[in-house]
């Protein structure tokens, strides 16, 4: 089923359909919310309450065939409410300010692409500001097309494109040092994890 | 985009959270907490109450936290040197934390000119600031109705 006919089900009450929209998207939308934040913590509250608006919210969706970047949207609005709540509360007083790391961790991909490499690059990711780090994460990441980030992000295509050009300058200049050292053509290969190509645009 | 470009391959290796096995058990349990999906007024009023006692938890704690250091302050009548030292601290932190951003803020934009499927057009700004540099050409302003870029400036962007 698609996931219009998932949304239509989810309108009619039926909790299976949301159940199988749930399993459909978690996985990716856990991912982006983690890199996003930096805390994998976060990302899983922050997931959880993506769903729980979708359903809650689900008598006003319109199905348009761009059920991934309205469910991406309601994610990213919720990560830019509870950063603008945590810099408030910070500001307020640092010493309460739950020390969430802003800073994405390095995880097991350091095995799969070469420690150096996989290190430089969470590390550069992290050092993105949030604006630069959303577009490349859903589309290079999450394999959403350009036009379905812009509507996740609520700006023109030609935005996007411009914060992903900026958003590889920086990380090709992060990883310039590192592949000094090693051949990225030489780094080994998993087996593919996010969409093929031909759903990249 | 082409999966043989090595940045994106980069990125599509890196490693994939997941949720655990009992995440839609979770969700599903959440729902029981909510009124069905699409439902009226009275749903609003449900939602809205949990949504107002942070804020006026936080209130709470703003009055509380203004109040001990009101009465802290008036009963010593000046700061400690220690939290003179820790304020100076904390003002640094903050200072460098906002000089991060407006660094962040100055970085030279990118223009997107437009475009097709297969090729973007790219205004690359820093990098005609640093070819202008390189030639040793003045920052002279452009003549009326003729661009100075030159084909090096104006770049298809690569995905």
């Amino acid at each position: 089923m698609t996931d219009g006919e998932l949304m239509a089900g989810t309108q009619a009450g039926d909790r299976g359909a949301f159940a199988r929209l749930v399993e459909r998207h978690a996985d990716g939308l856990l991912n982006y919310l983690a890199r996003l934040t930096g805390s994998p913590e976060t990302a899983e509250d922050l997931a959880q309450e993506t769903f729980l608006r979708l359903y809650r919210t689900a008598g006003r969706y319109r199905e348009t065939g761009h059920f991934q970047a309205y469910l991406y949207r309601i994610a990213t609005n919720l990560a830019r409410s509870e950063r603008r709540r945590q810099l408030r509360w910070r500001a307020l007083h640092p010493l309460l300010a739950a020390s969430t790391p802003d800073r994405a961790e390095p995880g097991a991909g350091r095995r799969l692409l070469g420690r150096e490499m996989g290190e430089a690059l969470e590390r550069a990711l992290a050092e993105l500001s949030p604006k630069l780090r959303a577009p490349i994460l859903l589309h290079e990441v999450e394999g959403l097309a350009v036009a379905e980030v812009a509507r996740t992000l609520g700006c023109p295509p030609g935005t996007v494109k411009s914060r992903l050009h900026r958003a590889r300058k920086h990380l090709e200049r992060a990883l310039a040092p590192v592949r000094g050292t090693a051949r990225t053509d030489q780094l080994p290969l998993t087996p593919a994890t996010s969409r093929p190509a031909e759903d990249i645009r | 985009m082409s999966p043989r470009d090595p940045l994106t391959r980069l990125l599509r290796e890196l490693p994939r959270r997941r949720v655990d096995d009992a995440f839609v058990r979770r969700m599903l349990d959440r729902l029981d907490d909510d009124a069905p999906a699409g439902s009226s007024l009275g749903r609003r009023w449900a939602t809205s109450i949990p949504r107002l006692a942070p804020l006026a938890a936080g209130f709470a704690l703003a009055v509380v936290l203004a109040t001990l250091w009101v009465a802290s302050s008036g009963s010593s009548g000046r700061l400690e040197p220690s939290e003179v030292g820790r304020l100076a601290a904390e003002r640094s932190q903050i200072e460098n934390e906002l000089e991060a951003l407006r660094r962040q803020a100055d970085d030279t934009p990118v223009i997107y000119l437009g475009g097709d499927e297969r090729v973007d057009l790219v205004l690359d700004l820093d990098h005609l600031a640093r070819s202008r540099a390189t030639a040793g050409r003045a920052t002279d302003p452009p003549a009326l109705g003729r661009s100075r870029s030159t084909r090096a400036d104006v770049r298809p962007a690569t995905y």
